[in-house]
């Protein structure tokens, strides 16, 4: 699955351990999903989605 | 141990080194042990020692489960596949060693499966480690 994780976290100026401090999970997990070696659970997709107030769609997408 | 940054070389050796070396030494103090009662056959408080491994066993089990849930998810998956590793490997050997024993053809004592068990573990958890990397 792609996404557009890494522009979003780049445009607020945010470094993967903050992004990963927010959203409660490891700095590890931000890598693998921003390198997309890994799709997040529902979840955890929507909690992305609310902090960066926008739709699980406009994130996440089939590749 | 789950607290350890297992993508860091030096926390994986940690993790490895201490994995194995407690499965060895959990190995060394079984056998010390069922020495220790086959050495005092008429004894039976002493025969009751022999329940402590599996006390042992159930605690690992259980801490091994609550690590578990307390990790995120991305770590869980990791640990769960090299859990499936461990379980399908465990299946491989013992299913092995039955055989083998069955046919003749070996003669171990049956104590090596616990380190041969981690073993696969922290082999599950290298592959998982390296497809996530």
């Amino acid at each position: 699955m792609k996404n557009r994780l890494k522009s979003l976290r780049a445009k607020r100026d945010w470094s993967q351990a903050e992004l990963a401090e927010r959203l409660e999970v490891s700095r590890q997990t931000i890598n693998a999903i921003e390198t997309e070696r890994y799709d997040p659970s529902l979840p955890l997709a929507f909690q992305i989605a609310r902090l960066f107030k926008t739709r699980i769609e406009e994130i996440f997408s089939e590749s | 141990m789950f607290l350890l940054n297992l993508k860091r070389k030096r926390d994986l050796s940690i993790f490895t080194a201490t994995s194995l070396g407690a499965s060895a030494g959990f190995l060394i103090v079984t056998q010390l042990l069922g020495q220790f009662i086959a050495d005092h056959p008429d004894n039976p408080t002493i025969r009751w020692l022999g329940v402590l491994p599996v006390v042992a066993l159930v605690a690992v089990a259980v801490l091994a489960l609550r690590s578990l849930r307390r990790m995120d998810e991305l770590a869980r998956k990791m640990h769960t596949e090299a859990m499936a590793c461990a379980f399908l490997g465990s299946i491989l050997l013992i299913s092995t060693y039955g055989f083998l024993t069955m046919a003749d053809l070996l003669t171990l004592p049956a104590l090596w499966l616990p380190p041969a068990m981690v073993s696969c573990w922290v082999i599950g958890l290298l592959l998982a480690i390296e497809r996530y990397r």
